[in-house]
Order: C-alpha cells, then structure tokens, then sequence
C-alpha cells in the first residue's frame, strides 16, 4: 500500500528532476500510471491519474485539469485493453502504447485548441516518443518492486 | 447461465464522465476565475519546491565542492589587487565634502522622481528554464513580499520580463525573448508605435507587423510605450541591428538587439504598481 503511492511519489521526482530538459522530458508519472493500471486495474487508477494530472499541470504552469483530461482518457483505455495488453510481449506493449500515447497527445492538442492555447505540436510528438522507449525501464523495475514487496492491492 | 471468467472491464463508464466533467469544469473555473491561483501556490510551497529543493541538493554540493578548490587563488590575487585599490579610495575620499554639495543639489531635482521609485524590489535569479518551452526565470521573492502577476521585471541596463507565476517564497517570469511575449512600444526617433515579440530561437526581439515602408533604421533605440497597463513607459527594450525589407510582401522583418543581457542577469528589480501610473 505505502510502497504502491511511494512509486508515484518517485515517478513526480523523476519528472521534476528531467523538467530542465524541456520538451523532450518524458512523461514518468504516466508511465507509472499505466503500469499499475494494468498490474492492478481497477477503479480507483483513474482517480489517481486525475490527481496525478493536476499535479503535472501545477508544476508545468497549465490551465488546472488540462492534462488530468487526457490522463483519465488514456487510463480509461488501458484499463479497457488490460487483458489483451497482458498477453503481449513487452515489444508488442511498447508499439501499442507509442500508438495510444500519440492518440493521447492529439487529444491533448485538440482540448488546448479548443481554450485557445498554443501548443508546440511537433515537440509534443517527440516527448510521447521518448516516454514509449521508456516503457521497458518502467515495466521492469515496478514489476521487480510489485514482486518483491508484495503489492497485491492498492 | 455462469459468470463470465474474466470480466470485460474492470471501469466504470459513469466514473469516467464523471472525472472527465471535473477536468473541464476545473479548466473553465481556472481561465475564468484567478482565485484559483491559491491552489497553486499552496502546492506549489508544500510539495513541488521542497523537491526540487531536495534534487538541487546533491549537485550542487559537488559543483560548489570544485569551485572551491579552483577559486582560493582566485582569491589570493583579488586580495592584493583589493589592498591597492584600498589605498586608492582612501585618497579619493578626501573629495567627499565637494561631492557632497553637488548630491543635494542632485537629489532636489530628483525629489519627484524618488517618490515615484519607492516601490521598487531587487530580487536574485535562483533558477532558469522553469517553464519547459518557454523562455523563463525563477526568482526568489512571492507574495510574502507582495509580488503580483503581470509585474514589470527589469534589470539595470532595461526590460527583461513581467512576472506570470506567483508562489510564497518564489515566482516565475516569462522573459521579453519568449515567443508568446508581446511587448507594446515606441521608436524614440520617430514616435512609431510598435509591437515587439520574442523570438525563441535566438535571443534577439522582431517587430511584427511592421510595413515595408515604414521609417525605420539600424541603431534606433526602442523603449516600452505603457500602453496596456502591463509595462512601465519608457523602458529601454533594445536598439535596432537588422532590418530585411522582403521584396512583394507585405511586412518588413527587424531584428532588435535588447538592452539588457537576458542571459547573463543576475539581480532584477521588480517594480510594484503605484510607479505604473505615473
């Protein structure tokens, strides 16, 4: 329980320690999010990718809610596909996710077109590209701690 | 009929719209209502800057580690030549008294001008590229010192910024460079007003919009018009270096160098309103 929030806890430092980076810092705290999703799916996953959305947006100065929007749309999805996504080699994930990510992004845009805010398309492009190639790191050391310490529940 | 073995999904569709309503909700009431920006600040103090505290930590203790080493003899040769210029000021000290006569006949002409510069606060850059994508500073003085969004930030030599993100101890600028910074001003030579943006690719500013025709010429010093009510008039913003008259189209392209060295600033003075009006 404690080490299941301690996880994204860690993935909020990751992202504040690569926000120097720029635009091509990947999004950790929505790989954290996704592997839980479809290490333990249930309802409250989507509640915390809200939260976690919020907590992107404050750190990175948005409109409050504009990521947490498509944060709980792509966890939806995933927690939809966990059984098929269960079934995949960690290659097949990856493809899966760059797809879902991209789709992701392009909802992004559209709701940041829709309150009239720019948004750098082709860098957002690439930072959903870099956080697909992170996917094998993130599945690997979380599957090592949910083995490890016991995670069963959330 | 048994139970299915697997169930098609573990989610609630309700829930979903449910979250998906608050978001926009929460966006609108954002855009729409700036007392939202309590929120921010107490996350921002009690979560977000103790850990970018902590990240800053480790790094800095080796860089400051090895700067140390390289500056002690830094410091022996600036502490002979410190000893001289001693010696030096102390002479010089002798024409205080002649000095002080001229100061106060300084300082009446520039009575009214002290009124208008009470306000004025000096705060140090602690990070830089806070925002990702955007050209930006933190600083390190909030709203306990009654810094407000849309403050004019300038450093000594002229505009540098305006203040977008307030917290506690911290708050952020977006500086005159970035490409969504626009700046009302005025050529000084000509009356012209203009609009000044940044570029984000270099660190000069462009004029957008300009006619191809319009009087304009290399060297022309331009200052902030105050039009707006977000910038103090008559900043300097910078000189022009460059103006690319494009033949068959409509707007000319002019390529303004700024007064202050953006990159390099270290301290800057952050005026409060009152010096707005005036």
């Amino acid at each position: 329980m404690l080490i299941f929030h301690l996880t994204f806890f860690v993935g909020l430092i990751l992202s504040l320690i690569m926000l120097p980076l720029g635009y091509i810092a990947p999004e950790w705290l929505l790989l954290v999010n996704i592997y839980w999703a479809i290490a333990l799916p249930s309802n409250k996953k989507l509640f915390i990718a809200f939260l976690s959305g919020f907590f992107v947006d404050i750190v990175l100065v948005q409109p409050l809610g504009i990521t947490s929007l498509s944060y709980v749309l792509l966890i939806y999805i995933i927690l939809y596909l966990y059984n098929s996504l269960r079934y995949m080699t960690i290659t097949q994930q990856m493809v899966v996710l760059f797809v879902l990510l991209i789709i992701k992004q392009h909802f992004f845009i559209w709701t940041c077109y829709v309150f009239s805010f720019d948004a750098n398309y082709s860098a957002l492009i690439i930072s959903s590209l870099i956080t697909g190639a992170l996917w094998p790191i993130t599945y690997f050391s979380l599957r090592f701690i949910r083995r490890k310490f016991q995670v069963n529940a959330d | 009929m048994s139970p299915p073995i697997f169930k098609k999904s573990v989610t609630n569709f309700y829930f979903l719209i449910l979250l998906i309503s608050i978001s926009i909700i929460s966006i609108v009431v954002d855009l729409k209502n700036p007392s939202t920006n309590y929120i921010r600040i107490i996350i921002n103090d009690f979560v977000v800057n103790p850990i970018q505290y902590i990240v800053k930590t480790p790094s800095s203790f080796f860089s400051s580690y090895i700067e140390e080493e390289k500056t002690i003899n830094q410091l022996r040769l600036k502490i002979d030549k410190l000893a001289k210029d001693n010696k030096v000021l102390k002479m010089n000290l002798q024409r205080i008294t002649s000095l002080e006569n001229e100061v106060s006949r300084l300082r009446s002409i520039k009575s009214v001008m002290t009124e208008k510069i009470k306000n004025i606060k000096i705060a140090k850059i602690t990070h830089r590229d806070v925002i990702p994508n955007k050209e930006s500073l933190q600083m390190n003085i909030g709203s306990k010192d009654f810094i407000k969004i849309g403050q004019t930030v300038m450093g000594t030599n002229g505009l540098v910024g305006q203040v977008v993100e307030v917290s506690m101890y911290s708050s952020k600028v977006l500086l005159i460079t970035d490409i969504n910074s626009n700046v009302p001003a005025i050529n000084t030579r000509t009356g012209k007003q203009l609009i000044i943006k940044g570029r984000s690719q270099d660190d000069f500013l462009e004029i957008s919009f300009l006619k191809n025709n319009t009087d304009i010429r290399s060297g022309d010093l331009i200052v902030t018009s105050g039009q707006a009510g977000r910038f103090i008039a008559s900043l300097n913003v910078g000189r022009v270096i460059e103006i690319i008259r494009n033949e068959g189209e409509r707007f000319a392209t002019v390529i303004i160098e700024p007064s202050e060295y953006i990159n390099d600033v270290n301290e800057v003075i952050i005026s409060s309103d009152e010096y707005k009006d005036k």
